[in-house]
């Protein structure tokens, strides 16, 4: 082998080695979705799907599911859960979304390119409330949220929601337009007020770290787990992480849960997949 | 002098500009309110359950029992394992997730310009939230359905292989943590990389370097401040993790992966016991913060001098 | 165009002093460079100038107007950033627009400009094109075809070659001052590099650590330093300083330290004897000879060839570089010894401890 043989040789492997450890946990679990429930018991496991089959998929939005060969696989009794919580889960991260980037976009600009008293302690103040773990804010906003009567609706999980976007969106907002170049004095000389710059010039300037912001935001509102939990499961308001989990828990329905998973992962990837170059142009302060 | 200098027409007013102060407290005044309600409301809250013992049998009370929450989670034991598996799988994330990121940034770095597409693929494990990544190992780790069995049934074995086992759960729940977190780190890691310049790489072969050193002298050093934000990032991740635990082993087998945050959340959800749960929540912050803040006297105070 | 008057201008920042008590004129259709070493004050006074900072005290005219509290856009400045600033999202045409949008001139009035000003600094074929699309040098042409649009009062320009190479920055230097000198407009330009101020400014302004430290012509500064900062910041290569005590014996006037003993002549009536005292002579000035009495011993450092003449850089009696300008070709081996001799009647004579010259051999 000559030298350069011996070095693609080497990277061909490395990168089969990453893709193996990228894929193999999704691909083991998302196979489920495409088999029967004793294809999935067999002993030892099955490495893939011998007939893949879309049963799944039918079955948690409400449909039976019937073989060429006259097998029917029940509708799923979850499946009013999965879809009230794949259109929650839409609304509530859209909503989620726009808000966390209109409040975000403004106040991260404001930190990362003014001087101003106290700035280092309100900094602090948003970073701390970034590692405060969700499991001790969870009680006092479950019992707020009795007496507020806002247990089971949408409105209070975008609230709580809005609490693990803001913080952080921010935080890494900041660091991108530390990094923009000083055109506020441009657009003084220009004769541009505060709100014009920021809303005209900085803004479209930004376009891909917004870009960024808005579906980190999403992604956090989207796989928001937690606080659905206690907050919202069983109730109308019930996301798509909350209601899988019935087929977790209450009755094990590998397949279902299978296909319901893969359901909730499409929007993440499509994301990630086109936007992997512009992840990278978040500096981190 | 100045009757000397004044214009025929009066200055109009500076109204035009307005201060840094005036501009940043309108734009962030609304928000940081809003923040102060949503998250300060609840931690002043379960500061007051803290010092509470509250009751549900018999209807609501809530007594007043001063210090006894905070004294009590001194001698309870299973606060103490938890936390010590707190820690265990906190170091262990770290250092794989660390290590995973830059793996895959080296990897990715040295791909031909044909192939850069599977960057975006390489990407996609950190889509996917905390609580699928618990789906997917949870299954994959499982003696019945796990990958442990098929690959000792290629072997011929009949013998269930379960991965997730009492003593290594958490080194096990440590791998798919950082499956779920190192892509972020290699992206962060390659931008890096590639800004470092050849011409370094070239000093390197002038020099002689053996791969390893010119992997230290050369590559390393940019990344340095890249792998210290991780680091505290990852931490303060792993350390208030949940949803993961929760869906991967619900703190099993055996209580063998009961962190922190699961003990916590069984005191307070399942024994019901909110006072003691919210003391006890005031530990792990405590430790969240202690533990970024050595990261920073350790190691971050080194890298900003740079 | 306007005359731009600074008085007693003042700038604190907390305790730190960036200007103390600053007075400054700048005439109509002149260009003043103003000159110093970085954080000396020069940019925080240009700042001020273009409205973008507020001076703590003291006052700014334009055209005996006071402007100190007008906005940039209030006071019609036009001004040139560090590395050639422009709105990276906008095409040349719209960075050049966004000058006039807030100018309330009618649209065609606007592009008529716009034409007129990339045609004057010849961009005319660069106008669609994206920042990241053009060199330096046409950033460069871009940013003052975005200043001159606004025909403003006066023309700001902060260090905007210092990211340029070289060769660029030569022919761009004198691409501005032609510039200035057809539109005549008020212009001040803010660097740090002595040779750039000399060849551009109509005057020169020497900024150190806050203060004006000397205002004038360029051949002023350069043959009357009135400090001796300015002695040694200006000029290359620099000029050479010997310390030493002053004396007057046999009715002469004697320059001495433990390894010189030389006779000043010329005017230095007000120079006190027995005054310690730093003698500054530009290296053009002296020339190297046999060993005598009043030479200055001097071991060759190094030597640099520059075609026309040679720097002879040498180790001097107190232990300070000298340069000597020697004829071209001059070559002689490191370490060796030589000796060089000066009219003292040239020199200059500086106070160590205030720094302001003494006494001046010669009224030129």
């Amino acid at each position: 082998m000559t030298g350069r043989n011996t070095k693609t040789f080497w990277l061909v492997l490395a990168v089969a080695v990453a893709l193996l450890w990228t894929f193999l946990p999704m691909y083991w679990v998302v196979k489920y979705a495409f088999m029967t429930k004793t294809e999935i018991a067999r002993f030892p496991p099955m490495l893939y799907p011998p007939e893949p089959i879309l049963a799944s998929f039918f079955n948690i939005f409400g449909f039976d599911y019937t073989t060429a060969e006259g097998t029917v696989f029940k509708a799923s009794g979850q499946a009013r859960q999965i879809i009230l919580g794949l259109r929650n889960s839409l609304i509530v991260a859209a909503i989620v979304t726009a808000i966390t980037t209109l409040v975000v976009v403004p106040l991260s600009y404001v930190f990362a390119r003014l001087q101003f008293p106290f700035k280092g302690k309100l900094l602090a103040a948003i970073l701390l409330s970034v590692s405060l773990p969700p499991v001790s804010t969870l009680i006092p906003f479950y019992t707020l949220y009795v007496q507020l009567g806002l247990t089971g609706t949408l409105f209070g999980l975008i609230v709580v929601t809005l609490t693990i976007t803001i913080p952080i969106v921010a935080w890494m907002l900041i660091g991108f337009f530390r990094n923009l170049p000083p055109v506020e004095l441009l657009a003084r000389v220009d004769g541009f007020s505060r709100l014009y710059t920021l809303t005209r010039i900085i803004v479209p300037m930004a376009r891909s770290g917004i870009m960024v912001a808005a579906v980190i935001a999403f992604l956090f509102s989207w796989n928001e787990y937690v606080y659905a939990q206690i907050l919202v499961t069983g109730s109308n308001a019930v996301t798509l992480p909350a209601a899988m989990s019935g087929f977790l828990f209450q009755v094990p329905e590998p397949a279902q849960l299978a296909a319901s998973l893969l359901l909730s992962l499409l929007p993440p990837f499509c994301i990630a997949f086109f936007l992997q170059k512009h992840i990278a142009e978040m500096h981190i302060a | 002098m100045a009757d000397t200098t004044r214009s025929d027409t009066p200055a109009p007013p500076r109204a035009a500009e307005i201060s840094n102060l005036s501009f940043a407290l309108i734009i962030s005044v609304p928000v940081l309110l809003f923040l102060l309600v949503v998250v300060a409301y609840p931690l002043a809250y379960a500061f007051y359950l803290s010092f509470h013992e509250i009751r549900f049998f018999g209807g609501y009370s809530a007594t007043w029992n001063g210090l006894a929450n905070y004294s009590k989670v001194f001698s309870d034991q299973s606060f103490w394992s938890s936390l010590g598996r707190t820690l265990r799988f906190t170091a262990e994330t770290v250092v794989l997730t660390l290590a995973v990121g830059l793996g895959l940034a080296l990897i990715l770095k040295h791909l031909p310009a044909k192939w850069r597409w599977l960057r975006a693929l390489i990407i996609l494990p950190w889509a996917v939230s905390p609580y699928g990544a618990g789906i997917f190992f949870t299954y994959l780790g499982r003696g019945q359905t796990g990958i442990g069995t098929a690959v000792a049934g290629w072997f011929g074995s009949d013998h269930t292989l379960n991965l997730i086992s009492a003593r290594f759960v958490i080194e096990y729940l440590a791998v798919g943590a950082a499956w779920n977190m190192a892509p972020l780190v290699a992206f962060f890691l390659l931008a890096n990389m590639l800004t470092t310049p050849a011409r370094l790489y070239d000093l390197a072969k002038i020099d002689q370097m053996s791969r390893l050193e010119t992997f230290w002298h050369v590559t390393l050093p940019p990344l340095r401040f890249t792998l210290f934000v991780f680091s505290c990032i990852t931490t303060v991740l792993a350390m208030k993790t949940f949803d993961y635990i929760f869906t991967a082993t619900q703190g099993g087998p055996g209580g063998a992966s009961a962190v922190l945050t699961y003990t916590l959340y069984k005191i307070s959800f399942v024994n019901l016991d909110l006072g003691y749960g919210a003391a006890m929540s005031f530990f792990l912050l405590a430790v969240i913060l202690g533990a970024t803040g050595l990261l920073y006297l350790l190691w971050g105070r080194k890298e900003e001098r740079q | 165009m306007a005359r731009i008057d600074l008085r007693n201008i003042v700038k604190t920042y907390g305790s730190h002093h960036a200007v103390e008590n600053l007075d400054m004129t700048i005439e109509d259709g002149e260009l003043l460079v103003l000159l110093g070493p970085s954080g000396c004050g020069k940019s925080t006074t240009m700042n001020m100038i273009a409205g973008l900072t507020e001076p703590t005290s003291g006052q700014i005219l334009f055209d005996g107007a006071d402007v100190t509290s007008h906005s940039p856009h209030q006071r019609n400045i036009a001004m040139v950033f560090q590395s050639s600033l422009l709105y990276p999202h906008l095409s040349a045409h719209d960075n050049i627009y966004m000058s006039l949008k807030r100018s309330g001139l009618s649209k065609q009035e606007i592009e008529a400009r716009i034409a007129h000003a990339a045609q004057t600094v010849d961009v005319t074929r660069l106008l669609d094109k994206m920042p990241s699309q053009l060199s330096g040098g046409e950033r460069q042409r871009v940013a003052t075809a975005k200043a001159i649009v606004r025909e403003p009062a006066g023309f700001l320009l902060d260090e905007p070659l210092s990211a340029l190479d070289a060769s660029l920055r030569l022919s761009l230097r004198a691409e501005l001052v032609n510039l200035q000198k057809r539109i005549r407009t008020t212009m001040i330009f803010v660097t740090h590099d002595q040779v750039e101020a000399m060849t551009m400014g109509d005057r020169i302004g020497v900024m150190r650590k806050g203060r004006l430290e000397q205002i004038g012509t360029p051949t002023d500064i350069y043959n009357r330093p009135a400090t001796l900062f300015v002695a040694g910041f200006v000029g290359v290569p620099p000029m050479n300083f010997l310390k030493g005590t002053l004396e007057k014996a046999d009715g002469r006037l004697w320059l001495i330290n433990p390894s010189l003993r030389m006779e000043i002549k010329g005017e230095f009536a007000n120079a006190a004897p027995q005054k310690e005292v730093i003698l500054g002579i530009r290296p053009h000035l002296m020339r190297l000879t046999e060993a005598g009495a009043s030479a200055l011993p001097l071991t060759v450092y190094a030597i640099e060839q520059l075609g026309n003449e040679a720097i002879v850089i040498c180790d001097g009696p107190d232990g300070g570089k000298i340069r000597v300008v020697a004829p071209a070709g001059f070559t002689a081996p490191v370490g060796a010894r030589l000796d060089a001799t000066f009219d003292s009647a040239a020199a200059r004579l500086y106070d160590p401890a205030s720094e302001q010259v003494l006494a001046v051999g010669k009224k030129a």
